[in-house]
């Protein structure tokens, strides 16, 4: 650690020395000319030999050969372009103008294969929005979340949920952004949609491991959502009707290639439907009434170009469910939403630095009200965050420098409970509110040395809630060496610190999770993981990488058992702590281009947990342990007009309590419900957490995109159809006691419940 | 948390389809299971049973010639397998002793069984101080029903537990309230005030009582309904069952309770 830490600024020393070097370099940025956003991938020749690619930022750099020698700069989707370059020109902004009016080849991921060949990274997985749009996806709605559970390590949280597990962690372990602004609870519908219109992302970055500095947070993994940025030249619109929601974007320029705004937003609607029935059914005292159900989410940015070296953009994003329940005495709303917004500014300051500067808001909470005649009840909790984020990023041509710090205020409202009365007497508010600070700073440098490659990093956090401190040094360091220009091998250390807490018992997450600080308590969680890797380029089309890793996790939480999680103001003393590992094996074999495109991962995975209050203080698997995790994704243009596409996934069953035994409770007398328990209540004995394995999970999705030919604009038909081989995966196993008339037990029985059979979709999308 | 429940539930299976399954579980090893309330000034008795394996014919298959011995205030008593009815609450027991607990019981009960398979539990409880109930107030809606609102006060120096049961009729009759509640439920005033529901009519005879429990029992009663709720919750964790008794299953508790009845009067107009 500490030969890092003085490598580390030993290499901030010496940059300085290397920028006085003269090289004739030349280095530049490709945008999209619409939209401005970096293309990532590009590939760059400054003859008609030598060549690069550019980066996430768009960026490139190289040395002419000649003054005279033209850049041809070309991507998939994209007219190629070339451009000379006077003499006096050290950095070049080419904007390449979009494909129109054919089927765009999707690429499968952002980054050439020559590219992740060469990249020090692994362990990250690219998805764009192009990809995830072509793609089966449940009830026809696009989620970017769901394509990250079709990569190897990335695990469901349940069936049809957007919930990951990433390597063997928690699903409270992973850190999602959205444009730099934390999203606590990014779901609709208990999971089965994410937060993340897909009308407003362009490109999701899921980091399984080797985590750059700028990271931190979460023991696991870090998720970060980019939206799409504003058209500054003409206004476009889009929509898409679908069978549970329907979307809405248009952007264009306020100003024309100076500020320009993006509005998306999607809504569901079964509310309408049930609100109709219950509207039939009014007065008929033998029907119940339907819960309503809704969510919506809005995304809205703002991009305004103030110089050619600086850039300004607002992002916002808010979104919201509703559950409704009326059934005339108890009048109960459960709400629960998401709010993120964030200010960036880009710069410029010289031709080897810039810098960004992010303002970040965030905030969840979920509200549970209720009234009953004189009486109001209000149960609630959430966590909202006012935050910094400043970095500089420095280059050179054999290292790229990045330096920063990160700041952030955090509210918690944890189980707050509030009844309100006519009479004061009656009036009751409890839980807790603990406002916390958390903060880093932090540096890595990637060098290339030629044939071996290093990114080392180190992060300075620190944590403050009341009396309590915690600081923590996070480490990173990520090696490649290059065998040949086809095959790599790679290797990196995380430390990762988690400051902030979520409890999911379930392994799903939940809206009513609570977030919790570090407090004196319940110390950080932090995670140690190491992996390594090879990355093969069998051709252009062609790689197959394989990734081992192992992950110690410290300190992690549970509840435990039995704890009281509602309307409780000393919710720390639930709280258990533990140790976890995770450790496993990741193939991935992907094609990006031809007419066939796709990827096969398979991993062969291991986790477990002990706490000494759990389980009798013996290790148990948490439910998303899944021995064997296959995933087949392909697509294949039958024609420009006309793309199909499947995917298959295969997994080992949840790990899930089921009881030994049970025995017989008669309860103090006249304490039981004997109408419904009957004369004695039937209490389980589960001999252990997690001690039984579901059935292995299987299912086949398919999707054919017809794109039309309207008068204006393109639209599209998507049908699709989900688990298309009707397979019934046990979402639930229940355990029943069968009784007779008078209530009495006459025999068990266990049965499994299947949520989603075979179901298709279909999605109607335009846009001009 | 019901409603939660409720609506949790209601999503997860609104387009779900069942169908039987076969469990193959290991060879489940019975436990013995004691369920011992202990009163002040009464006799103790006790129910001794032990589980079965999930999937057995049902049955309450009780224990016979176990030796059990509860100990307090420096005596042992032995309680003799003999089974017998409550006339009073219809309630089974099959293990008893003739000699009453004191009528200000005070230290640890300690319960200790053996049966004839060697199997051996062992408990330990105490009596806590009785909370006595400040007011049982029916409250009348338009459509001539009532609610009630039970209160009484909270030892605010103390972490308390709590059962309040409310039974129509008779004391020892099916209830229609069950809660289990702690000290966060109290106000300002240091009172804990709950409601029914709508379950009450003019002349209704209402039976209140707080139980103040002790924390494992109290713990017992809150995961063995956890425990239940896990069962058809898919969201829900393992449903471990927090008890005092060490070698076996069940509760031993000793039962402090104020209880008060009152008539539901005619609604005021």
């Amino acid at each position: 650690m500490k030969r890092i830490y003085v490598t580390t600024f030993f290499l901030l020393n010496v940059l300085g020395a290397l920028a006085q070097s003269s090289h004739q370099t030349i280095r530049g940025y490709v945008l999209d000319s619409a939209t401005r956003r970096p293309l990532e991938g590009a590939t760059v020749l400054f003859d008609r030999t030598k060549g690069t690619s550019t980066d996430a930022e768009g960026r490139f750099t190289g040395e002419l050969v000649s003054s005279s020698s033209p850049l041809r700069i070309s991507f998939q989707g994209y007219h190629t372009q070339t451009v000379v370059v006077s003499d006096l020109e050290r950095e070049v902004v080419i904007r390449l103008a979009p494909k129109t009016e054919v089927l765009n080849e999707v690429v499968v991921s952002g980054a050439s294969n020559r590219q992740k060949v060469a990249s020090v990274q692994m362990g990250v997985e690219k998805i764009n929005r192009e990809t995830a749009k072509l793609l089966p996806a449940l009830f026809g709605e696009v989620d970017v979340i769901k394509v990250f559970q079709l990569k190897p390590g990335v695990k469901s949280a349940g069936e049809g949920t957007s919930g990951i597990s990433v390597r063997g962690g928690g699903t409270d372990q992973n850190l999602f952004l959205l444009d730099g602004a934390p999203v606590y609870n990014p779901s609709h519908l208990f999971g089965f949609f994410s937060t993340f219109n897909i009308d407003a992302v362009q490109e999701a970055t899921l980091y399984k491991a080797g985590f750059p500095a700028e990271y931190s947070g979460r023991l696991s993994s870090v998720v970060d959502v980019s939206t799409l940025p504003a058209h500054d030249t003409s206004f476009h619109a889009g929509a898409g009707i679908g069978l549970l929601a329907s979307r809405l974007n248009v952007s264009g320029p306020i100003i024309k290639n100076k500020l320009a705004y993006r509005v998306a937003a999607r809504r569901t609607y079964a509310d309408v439907f049930t609100n109709l029935i219950n509207n039939a059914n009014a007065g008929d005292t033998s029907r119940n009434q339907i819960p309503s159900y809704y969510f919506y989410d809005l995304n809205a940015r703002l991009d305004y170009l103030i110089s050619d070296k600086t850039d300004l953009s607002a992002s916002l994003y808010t979104g919201r469910d509703r559950f409704q329940i009326d059934p005339g005495t108890f009048d109960t709303d459960f709400s629960w939403g998401n709010s993120a917004a964030s200010i960036r500014l880009n710069h410029r300051l010289s031709e080897r630095l810039q810098t960004k500067v992010n303002l970040v808001f965030a905030d969840y909470n979920y509200a549970i009200t209720s009234e009953f005649d004189r009486f109001s009840f209000n149960i609630e909790s959430g966590i909202r965050d006012y935050g910094i984020q400043n970095q500089y990023l420095l280059q050179f041509p054999h290292h790229s420098l990045k330096v920063g710090w990160d700041a952030m205020q955090s509210r918690f409202s944890i189980s707050r409970f509030n009844v309100a009365s006519s009479q004061a007497n009656e009036n009751l508010d409890r839980g807790e509110r603990i406002t916390a600070y958390e903060g880093g700073i932090y540096a890595d440098d990637e060098f290339d040395l030629g044939q071996l490659k290093v990114n080392a990093g180190l992060r300075l956090s620190g944590f403050v809630s009341g009396p309590t401190r915690y600081v923590g040094l996070e480490p990173r360091l990520s090696a490649r060496f290059l065998v040949n220009s086809d095959l790599s091998i790679k290797a990196n250390y995380s430390r990762m610190n988690q400051y902030r807490h979520l409890v999911v018992s379930s392994g799903a997450s939940l809206p009513t999770d609570i977030w919790y600080p570090s407090t004196e308590k319940i110390r950080p969680e932090y995670s140690d993981q190491i992996s390594t890797g090879v990355s093969y380029k069998i051709n252009d089309q062609l790689l197959v990488t394989n990734e081992l890793y192992y992950k110690w996790l410290n300190r992690v939480v549970d509840y435990k058992p039995g704890a009281q999680l509602f309307v409780n103001a000393n919710l720390e003393e639930e709280f258990v702590f533990g140790a976890g590992r995770a450790y496993g094996n990741e193939v991935y074999l992907e094609k990006t281009g031809g007419r066939l495109r796709g990827w096969i991962g398979y991993t062969l995975a291991y986790t477990w947990r002990q706490f000494d209050a759990i389980n009798g203080g013996q290790r148990f698997y948490p439910r998303y342990d899944r021995r064997h995790d296959i995933s087949v994704v392909a697509s294949y243009d039958l024609s420009k007009r006309v793309q199909a596409a499947i995917t298959w996934v295969y997994n080992t069953g949840n790990a899930v309590s089921v009881p030994g035994g049970r025995f017989a409770q008669t309860g103090i007398p006249g304490t039981i419900d004997t109408a419904e328990d009957g004369p004695y209540t039937i209490v389980s004995d589960y001999p252990a957490r997690n001690n039984y394995r579901m059935p292995a999970y299987h299912r086949l999705d398919l999707s054919l995109v017809y794109r039309l030919r309207p008068r204006r604009g393109e639209a599209d038909l998507t049908f699709g159809v989900y688990n298309a081989y009707n397979r019934l995966n046990p979402y639930l196993l229940s355990f029943q006691t069968q009784r007779n008339a008078e209530n009495v037990p006459t025999g068990f029985k266990a049965q499994t419940t299947t949520l989603f059979p075979i179901l298709p979709a279909v999605t109607y999308n335009f846009r001009f | 948390m019901k409603n939660i429940t409720l609506m949790i539930a209601y999503v997860a299976l609104v387009a779900a389809c069942t169908q039987d399954y076969e469990v193959v579980l290991p060879a489940y090893e019975s436990k013995l299971v004691v369920e011992c309330y202990l009163e002040a000034g009464k006799p103790p008795r006790l129910i001794l049973s032990e589980s079965s394996s999930f999937f057995d014919a049902p049955s309450f298959p009780v224990v016979s010639g176990a030796n059990v011995l509860l100990s307090y205030d420096g005596q042992t008593d032995t309680l003799v397998n003999q089974p017998f009815v409550d006339t009073n609450t219809g309630q089974v027991y099959n293990y008893g002793s003739n000699r009453p607990l004191p009528d200000q019981p005070q230290g640890d009960f300690t319960l200790l069984a053996t049966d004839a398979q060697g199997r051996r539990l062992e408990a330990i409880t105490q009596f806590m101080p009785v909370v006595p109930i400040s007011s049982l107030e029916p409250t009348f809606n338009e459509e001539g029903k009532a609610f009630c609102l039970t209160k009484f006060a909270d030892n605010p120096t103390q972490v308390n537990y709590y059962l309040l049961i409310l039974n129509k009729g008779q004391a020892h009759t099916s209830s229609v309230l069950s809660a289990t509640l702690d000290d966060n439920f109290a106000n300002d005033n240091h009172d804990i005030i709950y409601g029914s529901g709508y379950n009450f009519v003019e002349g209704d005879t209402l039976i209140g009582t707080v139980y103040h429990l002790e924390p494992t029992h109290y713990k017992f009663l809150s995961s063995a309904s956890s425990a239940d709720a896990a069962n058809f919750n898919p969201f829900a964790v393992s449903g471990e069952i927090v008890t005092n008794v060490r070698g076996g299953l069940g509760i031993v508790a000793a039962l402090t309770y104020d209880r008060k009845t009152v008539i539901v009067p005619a609604p005021t107009k």
